[in-house]
């Protein structure tokens, strides 16, 4: 398929997985919201030349980022063995087939 | 006397403990009483797929979402009630999204379904892989083949909504880095209705969603701190 057949077939997507990807950009509003605050407080203190502030909030998002990792892994570890998240891309997957 | 004094002693450990125990407690109630992220919402999705070769394709969709979303970032309440309709150019643009089936009997009948999604800079990628155990609770496999509709019963829907509960009980706390153990997060088909016939798939579903998801103290600071 072409280029531009491509593109518009990743822009259905969005909407065709309709209850997993419906869901998913309400709340993404929501933690995107969050994450660009914390870029805007890395912006805004470049620009009033507070290295500090930029290092203390990445060092934030950064320590946080790791203790959710580590809590995530812990949960989909023990947790329903039709739902699986891999890692190495990224990707969760729901499937009452994988252990039959 | 001195008995009397070890007793008093004891006593008084045993309050302060019991205490110490219970105000731990309500902090971890309290903080479980009170999310900083809420999503309540009424949802109504109905999908049409056309068979091709050995499998139906999604082509068309219909969605629609109503309720709300809380966030103790700001203290607002956001309304919820979108609605989206989606019709797919041809069906190889549904290869992501499709659905097999197998009889197992005359009255019985599983359908698979199958989607991914990849995308060039994902949050996340998804995959499904879903047998619905179903019975046929109008028509049968002979009317099928004939050409006829049939009406399909989900067997199994309970163990999708409760995998489906996890699933994004996973998606959104990694989103926002909360701990999914201290998450909840529910999914529930309130209805739904599966027909199908040689040449057509139709599936419409009504789903209650409720989420709630605590952030890690120390970000909701920092965000707050704004």
């Amino acid at each position: 398929m072409a280029a531009v057949g491509y593109k518009l077939k990743l822009n259905q997507m969005k909407y065709s997985i309709v209850v997993i990807l419906f869901l998913a950009p309400l709340i993404k509003k929501c933690s995107q919201e969050g994450a660009e605050q914390g870029v805007k407080i890395g912006r805004e203190a470049l620009e009033n030349g507070s290295k500090t502030i930029v290092h203390n909030a990445d060092a934030i998002v950064a320590r946080v980022a790791a203790k959710s990792t580590q809590y995530f892994a812990r949960y989909f570890n023990k947790e329903n063995q039709n739902v699986s998240y891999i890692d190495s891309t990224n990707t969760f997957e729901i499937n009452n087939e994988r252990l039959k | 006397m001195a008995s009397k004094i070890k007793l008093y002693i004891l006593v008084s450990l045993t309050i302060t403990m019991a205490s110490c125990n219970n105000k731990t407690e309500n902090a971890d109630n309290q903080s479980y009483r009170n999310p900083d992220i809420t999503m309540n919402l009424a949802l109504e999705s109905e999908e049409y797929f056309k068979f091709k070769g050995s499998k139906y394709y999604v082509y068309k969709t219909r969605s629609k979402s109503t309720g709300n979303m809380s966030t103790t970032l700001n203290s607002e309440v956001s309304k919820i009630n979108e609605s989206d309709s989606t019709d797919l150019p041809d069906i190889e643009a549904g290869e992501y999204r499709n659905i097999e089936i197998d009889f197992i009997d005359n009255n019985h009948v599983n359908f698979k379904l199958t989607s991914f999604s990849v995308e060039s800079d994902p949050d996340y990628n998804l995959k499904e892989n879903w047998v619905f155990k179903c019975e046929i609770v109008e028509g049968s496999k002979s009317v099928f083949y004939n050409n006829g509709d049939i009406t399909l019963k989900c067997l199994n829907c309970d163990e999708y909504d409760l995998s489906n509960s996890v699933l994004f009980k996973g998606i959104f706390s990694k989103m926002v880095n909360s701990d999914p153990e201290k998450s909840t997060s529910i999914l529930k088909t309130s209805k739904y209705q599966i027909v199908c016939n040689k040449k057509e798939f139709f599936w419409k579903t009504n789903y209650i969603y409720k989420g709630e998801f605590i952030l890690d103290p120390e970000l909701k600071e920092l965000y707050k701190a704004q």
